[in-house]
């Protein structure tokens, strides 16, 4: 009976119009890659830098992305990413330590639909 | 099967629009007077673009830590050179008149400016006849433009924010500038004997005697590296820096090679020590970077018609929910750094024509 469960498909548009399910997180940066999984695809992640300092970070899209294909946001700053991933990656530059708090609506799409991002703009 | 016959969604398709779309994102410069196309793989939904501050700036803090120029330019007897600087310093004044802030080559007093008990500076210079004359002056809190003019056959002259400060300092009859004490590179930091926070900015080594006029014009200059005051001589060490700190080679702690540093090696480097880029600028706006949907350099009306968003300071952003392939960026009044994300639609950019006509190029 399991197997008839339906959910709604990555490119169901009905599933990004609906109110998300919230979801949060809070911690600190180096620059080591610090992975967010989100348990359903997203419609929407708003990352805020909370840094005292004047500490940037950066957002990525894929562990293996070029050093180009990340988005800064100062310290203070926050910037929101209307876009489906399952997951978000943000680090600090090298010596310093930054720190973020994060918000993402979900949508009702399982994480497992969603591809893995690469190509121009993630990964090259 | 053949790819003529596999269907992707067209560029009317609503569904595509309202549906979250993949993430693209990018940051880089566009070089003053330089313009870049960014070009989607598929049809964008919205996209953000927002001004970084390519103004930042070296900080060191300790007492060990210091960077030293590795490309050693040799100097003789009765040679000139010149320190310019933009540096924000906070010096605690019992550092026994040791700690290098800016100077020559490691563990060389002889031609610096160095911490000063209760001063908080110190300017010192060598003769070839082993006098050192020296001069203490304060430069206050805050960004200052820094100038150490060494004039071979003379002395040396200290300019704080382009003006002569603290008077000029004499050599002796018949005595010069000493070469061993000139040769060298550059050492930013207190290398060891110093308990320091500095911010340091376009710190440059020129091979030559500045004139006054020269140091007012570059102190006037601000960060604008086409103004003719930053070529009136040799530069033989520049260190900027104007890159975001990511991609700072200061910020991977050694970045040797890298000439715009001028072979810069960080030394000493210890535990609770700071040497990284800061975003801290003695420069409130850089260029502007204008957002347009054709090229100016094929399309003049873009520029002449003002077809453009204009940003102007630091994380000002344009958030546009607009339908593109390509987006065009370009900076005047200076370099700009940005950043840039778009959420893109399962839409092939080859569905998508080119903007044109009224507000894009006519």
């Amino acid at each position: 009976m399991a197997n008839n469960i339906y959910n709604p498909g990555l490119y169901h548009a009905a599933a990004y119009q609906v109110s998300g399910r919230p979801f949060g997180a809070t911690g600190s940066l180096t620059s080591q890659a610090e992975i967010i999984n989100f348990p359903q695809v997203t419609k929407e992640v708003t990352v805020l830098n909370t840094d005292a300092g004047s500490d940037s970070l950066y957002v990525y899209f894929h562990t293996g992305s070029a050093t180009s294909n990340k988005f800064l946001i100062t310290a203070g700053n926050q910037q929101t990413f209307p876009v489906k991933c399952d997951k978000i990656i943000l680090s600090a530059s090298q010596g310093v330590t930054a720190t973020y708090t994060l918000y993402a609506s979900l949508t009702a799409i399982t994480s497992s639909y969603m591809y893995n991002l690469t190509g121009s703009g993630v990964t090259e | 099967m053949s790819d003529k016959f596999k269907y992707t969604t067209g560029l009317r398709n609503v569904g595509s629009y309202l549906a979250a779309g993949s993430p693209y994102v990018t940051a880089s410069t566009v070089s003053q007077d330089t313009e870049q196309e960014i070009q989607f793989p598929r049809v964008t939904n919205n996209l953000t673009v927002k001004l970084d501050n390519p103004n930042n700036s070296i900080m060191i803090e300790g007492v060990q830590v210091y960077y030293q120029n590795t490309n050693n330019v040799a100097a003789s007897n009765g040679d000139s050179r010149t320190i310019t600087t933009w540096i924000s310093a906070s010096v605690d004044g019992s550092g026994l008149d040791n700690g290098i802030i800016i100077g020559g080559t490691l563990l060389n007093n002889d031609f610096c400016i160095r911490e000063k008990v209760g001063k908080p500076f110190q300017a010192v210079l060598k003769s070839n006849t082993s006098v050192v004359i020296t001069r203490d002056f304060s430069i206050g809190a805050g960004w200052k433009h820094l100038a150490f003019v060494a004039i071979g056959n003379t002395g040396f002259k200290i300019f704080i924010n382009g003006a002569p400060a603290a008077g000029q300092k004499n050599f002796g009859v018949g005595q010069t500038t000493d070469g061993d004490a000139l040769g060298g590179g550059l050492v930013l930091g207190p290398n060891g004997s110093g308990d320091t926070t500095i911010k340091f900015r376009d710190s440059i080594l020129w091979d030559a005697a500045l004139s006054d006029a020269e140091v007012l014009d570059l102190y006037q200059a601000s960060a604008s590296y086409s103004d003719p005051a930053f070529a009136v001589a040799n530069k033989l060490v520049w260190v900027k820096p104007t890159e975001s700190p990511l991609d700072s080679p200061v910020n991977s702690l050694f970045n040797l090679g890298d000439p715009s540093y001028g072979n810069l090696a960080l030394n000493a480097f210890d535990a609770g020590e700071i040497a990284k880029i800061s975003s801290d600028s003695p420069f409130t706006n850089s260029g502007s970077l204008r957002v347009h949907y054709r090229s100016t350099g094929s399309l003049p009306n873009v520029a002449n018609n003002k077809h453009y968003w204009t940003l102007s300071s630091q994380d000002e952003e344009i958030k546009m929910n607009v339908k593109t392939k390509e987006i065009y960026l370009s900076a005047v009044n200076g370099d700009c750094d940005y950043s840039l994300h778009a959420d893109m639609t399962n839409i092939p950019a080859a569905r998508m024509y080119q903007h044109t006509g009224s507000g894009v190029d006519e």
